[in-house]
């Protein structure tokens, strides 16, 4: 079978579990009371904000080659290691390489959409090598032996019970309906995993092209730990994650913040530029990063498609768009679910195997009202639509509709021709239980006009 | 050809650079909800760092400061403590001599993280506190390294009310960053989650409790 055909009897399932809608709705409704709040709360006025974070990250559109370089000849300058991967295979035997190298066996890792999509885990896992995910909520979705629900929230899918049930199986703790004390079973669990790890892997928010930096951003302090205690830090990051300055922060941490989770600013921003230094007292002897390419470039080298390289991956488009609501973040069954993920995945991976993603829309145009840098997401799922059919047939039938849509002549005889054969033709379309087709009328409205009526 | 001249290759052909020059530099002031009145700098910070749950002591001096430590530490079951040195920290130590006793000090034989782990308190101190959001900023030169405000259950912070600056531009118009530490970061509170049912837990993995010990100047 298909993978268009799996998503939608995926997708059809989901719809009808009214559990599922309840959780997800119970979650996504505490989100958006706690974003309108912080939207009024923190900012003069988000629109200002937005635009002008959409003008830094044009800018970084423009020039994304040079910052990259930029960046690279700064970090490397504090001693970390800067490595380029094209692909999934590419990046997956580079870190190997570094395991090697240091003899590592035991790796603690926080969470991160790059490491999901060159499978991290699963190849470290078929190595024999032991994997720790920090995160809680990634946690939660490891422990299950599932992938994540959303880019931000891990385990939103999953309820109290599901959870105690989880941590009682996998980690024989008892059964619990606190989240504190849920959270504290995770807290035990982990808290030697840093200490006695060799590697901390983690993702990147931001790359600071004129400081060298890497920013990461988070509210429990796994990343904290991770990088640390380990004597080794890995920095798997997008090529699209720089920001020209590292002053752009003061506007791209709230904003990602506000728009990510409703906060004002994530518990900890940490700003990583290169391993410890001769006079520190701690920290990883050793600092890599590695910029992801993986089909990034395929987004770049599209003048109409480039501009969702823009993403910050915040997850506010996930959480508003009602497809996403109704079917749920592992039926789209990418690293990247929602509006966004449908727009950059057949781009990411395939475009045959994934571009019926861009049918999973209503084009409402919320994902474009949300987006805080200004991607015009729907638009781009229209456009990522037209390359689906690209057929003789659907040329000629798509401009012979338009011809006629565009001369009210042929508009009306078009309607004449065809209104007597609209009630045979109605029986054989596919149609719901409740739908049913109207009956054309005897005049067209344009006629009506006409004759005053 | 190695994969960096291949991706950078690719990119290269459809760069636009000079198409747009480069967005002035953030001034907070014009995005954000931000105070210029100085004499409310410490209200701000002690109202915004309460509401992310953290605790804060206003004393007069040091000596105060002090004796708010020994008090605080006092009422914990695990009475290990770990210090930095500084110099207003080594002022501390050196006029109360009950801190001084309880206090370990950081050095080389803590690189083993199992010792540094049966640590309940980690104090250090600051570069600044932003108003704005009740925020405490540290780096690892300043503040001990990376492990010691993160790895310990609570956090204590000796901080004094110079040390407060509006909003968040003002780390990066400083001499801050030209500092050559490798790791800074931007505490907002204690460690927390709400990865379960979206319902708030302090403590996820980094320190339960955050205290600002704050001395007025």
């Amino acid at each position: 079978m298909t993978e268009s055909k799996d998503f939608k009897i995926r997708a059809s399932q989901k719809a009808a579990d009214d559990s599922h809608r309840l959780k997800i709705l119970k979650a996504i409704s505490t989100y958006e009371t706690k974003v309108d709040e912080m939207k009024s709360d923190q900012f003069f006025d988000w629109s200002v904000a937005r635009d002008k974070a959409t003008e830094i990250k044009k800018y970084l559109i423009d020039n994304l080659p040079g910052l990259l370089r930029e960046f690279e000849t700064k970090i490397t300058n504090t001693g970390a290691k800067v490595i380029w991967a094209k692909d999934k295979e590419e990046a997956q035997q580079q870190i190997y390489d570094i395991i090697k190298q240091h003899n590592a066996k035991k790796i603690v890792k926080s969470k991160s959409m790059t490491t999901e999509e060159i499978n991290f885990n699963e190849f470290c896992e078929s190595k024999g090598l032991d994997v720790i995910e920090s995160d809680l909520g990634e946690l939660i979705v490891q422990l299950a032996g599932e992938k994540p629900y959303h880019i931000v929230t891990p385990a939103m899918h999953k309820s109290k019970q599901e959870i105690s049930q989880l941590f009682s199986d996998k980690l024989g703790s008892a059964e619990s309906d606190s989240a504190a004390e849920l959270t504290m079973v995770a807290r035990k669990h982990l808290r030697d995993k840093y200490t006695s790890a060799d590697i901390g892997v983690t993702g990147a928010n931001f790359l600071i092209a004129d400081s060298g930096a890497v920013v990461l951003t988070e509210n429990e302090g796994n990343i904290r730990l991770s990088t640390s205690c380990p004597p080794v830090h890995i920095v798997i990051a997008g090529i699209e994650k720089v920001l020209p300055r590292l002053s752009d922060l003061s506007l791209f941490l709230p904003l990602l913040a506000t728009s990510g989770t409703g906060q004002q600013i994530t518990g900890y921003n940490s700003i990583f530029r290169g391993p410890k230094k001769e006079n520190e007292i701690d920290g990883p002897e050793h600092m890599y990063v590695i910029l992801l390419d993986n089909g990034r470039s395929n987004l770049y080298s599209n003048p109409e498609l480039r501009e969702a390289l823009q993403c910050i991956r915040c997850g506010a488009c996930l959480n508003i768009c009602p497809v996403y609501r109704t079917i749920g973040g592992h039926t789209y069954n990418t690293t990247y679910q929602g509006p966004i993920g449908s727009v950059i995945t057949p781009h990411l991976q395939n475009i045959k195997t994934w571009n019926h993603l861009s049918s999973a829309s209503s084009l409402c145009g919320a994902c474009t009202q949300v987006c805080p840098v200004g991607i015009d997401i729907h638009h781009l799922l229209l456009n990522n639509r037209t390359k689906i059919n690209s057929s003789l047939f659907w040329k000629i039938f798509i401009n012979a509709w338009s011809t006629i849509m565009k001369r009210r002549r042929l508009l009306n005889f078009a309607a004449k021709i065809g209104s007597p054969f609209q009630k045979t033709l109605t029986k054989f379309l596919p149609r719901g239980i409740k739908k049913r087709i109207p009956q054309m009328a005897q005049k067209s409205f344009s006629e009506m006009w006409e004759n005053n009526e | 050809m190695n994969s960096r001249s291949q991706i950078l290759g690719k990119l290269s052909k459809f760069e636009k650079p000079g198409i747009s020059s480069i967005p002035s530099e953030i001034n907070d002031k014009t995005i954000f909800n931000v105070f210029s009145d100085p004499s409310t700098f410490v209200d701000k910070f002690t109202k915004n760092f309460q509401a992310l749950n953290g605790e804060i002591y206003i004393v007069k001096n040091l000596e105060d400061a002090g004796n708010e430590l020994v008090s605080i530490i006092s009422s914990l079951d695990n009475k290990k403590c770990l210090s930095h040195t500084t110099e207003v920290i080594n002022k501390l130590f050196s006029i109360n001599h009950t801190l001084s006793e309880i206090f370990d000090i950081l050095n080389v034989d803590f690189l083993d993280s199992d010792i540094f782990s049966t640590y309940e308190v980690g104090l250090t101190t600051a570069d600044f506190l932003i108003a704005r959001t009740g925020s405490i900023v540290l780096n690892s030169l300043t503040a001990g390294g990376r492990r010691l405000s993160v790895l310990p259950p609570i956090h204590i912070v000796l901080a004094e009310t110079n040390q407060i600056i509006p909003s968040l531009d003002e780390i990066f118009k400083n001499d801050f960053t030209s500092i050559d530490w490798s790791y800074a970061t931007i505490i907002s509170g204690p460690s927390r989650t709400s990865d379960i049912e979206k319902q708030l837990v302090l403590g996820a993995h980094g320190p339960k409790r955050l205290i600002v010990i704050l001395i007025e100047n």
